[in-house]
């Protein structure tokens, strides 16, 4: 009985420990993974190519759980920050990623959208878009 | 039928952007984003009595085909002057040219500018507008010691696959495009500096350049800078020493200049600032050197307002002052 219980706490964690979100771009493009960093500085518009393609990175509305999720594991930055950054950027002349209402928007633009890259929960995953980065 | 999705995606794209924030300009689309700011500031002592209406500017970018993207920035500055000590006032609305350039990106290595931008040396020099600045004043290093802007080309980008190392090489063989926003008149500017990132919090940089003033000297410059920025703290430092090269005079001189600034943050508004800077300049018409102490206070009710307040001690005490700030960007 004790083993059981064991087994199903382990399972339990594994299941916690799981990734729930993935950074994606479409299938046309040949790239096989994407480093955090690399992903941090594509959204910090401070990476703009990967094999030659312009990329287009898109961010999820701002009221988002994902959005918050992806600021905090993958940009490390809260939006006290990144507000002071991107008005910083703003007088440098640069414009923060583009923005997406809905995730299936996100995914809707990735996959249409050539250089474009995302990121979306794991359940919505289809084959029209490859997964770079799981978080 | 491909690329009216894509066409209704970008749209999508503007209809739920983040609504407008205050200092992140107002975006009409791709190609096309406005922004605007100002400074007010009031300074006094013995030596000074003055209010200020500074910088007026607006500024406009965007990103074109091909990999093409551009800035323009027009400015009146200063906008409108009180003096108080000798009761007159000055005003100049005509707006000019601060920046004005055209950017190519080959590559994340390769990115050509092609116009008049900010020189890429330090920190300070990059962010030189009061509300992003964490004190009223600029150091004298920031102001004496190198020209602020190139009228040229200069090539940047980073040189690994992290983006941790970051370069820029400018250049420069004519007068400013508007030489009334320009701290240094020269005709040739040549230069290159380095930034690495160490982590999130620390980095480091360096540059060096070569310019010939419109008064016939020419300048070498050697330059240092490193910043650790990790919340509530931040402490930054920058020192440059030139070589001038005075060919009326016959004479050779040196400057040597820095600060060292430290902020604390008590919250996410409010901060306290101190800086120490040096400054020395050995040219027979102009021998000088000057040690100042800075105290003083930000409050940001959003990142983008900048309400600022500080008090000076000079080495020489008749420079003493209090300045007081409003800046904002829109």
């Amino acid at each position: 009985m004790s083993v059981k219980i064991l087994i199903f706490i382990l399972v339990l964690n594994i299941n916690s420990f799981a990734s729930e979100y993935a950074v994606i771009m479409n299938t046309h493009v040949k790239v096989k993974n994407l480093s955090a960093k690399e992903i941090k500085n594509i959204f910090l518009m401070k990476k703009h190519f990967v094999n030659d393609i312009k990329l287009i990175p898109v961010n999820s509305a701002a009221s988002l759980e994902i959005r918050a999720r992806f600021e905090k594991n993958i940009l490390h930055k809260n939006r006290r920050k990144l507000n002071k950054y991107w008005v910083k950027k703003h007088f440098q002349g640069i414009q923060p990623p583009v923005v997406q209402a809905s995730m299936n928007a996100v995914k809707l633009f990735v996959k249409n959208v050539d250089g474009a890259i995302g990121y979306i929960p794991m359940k919505l995953l289809d084959s029209n878009v490859k997964v770079l980065y799981e978080f | 039928m491909k690329y009216l999705v894509i066409f209704v995606m970008f749209f999508a794209s503007y209809l739920f952007a983040d609504k407008y924030e205050l200092g992140h300009g107002y975006k009409i689309n791709n190609a096309l984003n406005m922004g605007a700011y100002f400074s007010l500031d009031y300074a006094n002592g013995k030596s000074i009595d003055r209010l200020r209406l500074d910088d007026m500017a607006v500024l406009a970018y965007g990103n074109l085909p091909s990999n093409f993207s551009y800035l323009a920035e027009l400015e009146a500055a200063p906008f409108y002057i009180k003096d108080y000590k000798n009761g007159t006032s000055q005003t100049n609305t005509t707006p000019h040219k601060e920046r004005m350039y055209l950017n190519y990106s080959y590559s994340d290595m390769l990115n050509f500018r092609l116009g008049k931008f900010i020189t890429p040396i330090g920190y300070w020099n990059l962010e030189p507008i009061n509300v992003l600045r964490d004190t009223d004043s600029n150091p004298l290093y920031a102001q004496n010691m190198f020209p602020k802007f190139v009228t040229g080309i200069e090539t940047y980008g980073y040189l690994d696959e992290d983006g941790r190392t970051q370069y820029h090489l400018f250049g420069q063989s004519t007068d400013d495009i508007d030489k009334n926003y320009i701290n240094i008149q020269n005709d040739f500017f040549i230069g290159a500096s380095v930034g690495y990132e160490i982590s999130d919090e620390i980095d480091v940089g360096s540059a060096v350049g070569y310019y010939e003033t419109y008064t016939k000297k020419d300048v070498s410059l050697v330059e240092a800078n490193t910043k650790y920025d990790n919340y509530p703290f931040l402490l930054q430092t920058e020192w440059a020493y030139t070589s001038i090269q005075n060919n009326v005079l016959n004479s050779n001189a040196y400057q040597v200049g820095g600060y060292l600034q430290g902020m604390y943050n008590i919250n996410p508004k409010n901060a306290l600032v101190s800086r120490y800077e040096y400054f020395k300049d050995t040219q027979k018409n102009v021998m000088s050197e000057n040690h100042i102490g800075i105290i003083g206070y930000s409050y940001r009710p959003f990142y983008a307002v900048s309400i600022k307040g500080e008090y000076q001690f000079n080495s020489d005490s008749y420079l003493n002052k209090a300045i007081i700030s409003l800046s904002v960007l829109f």
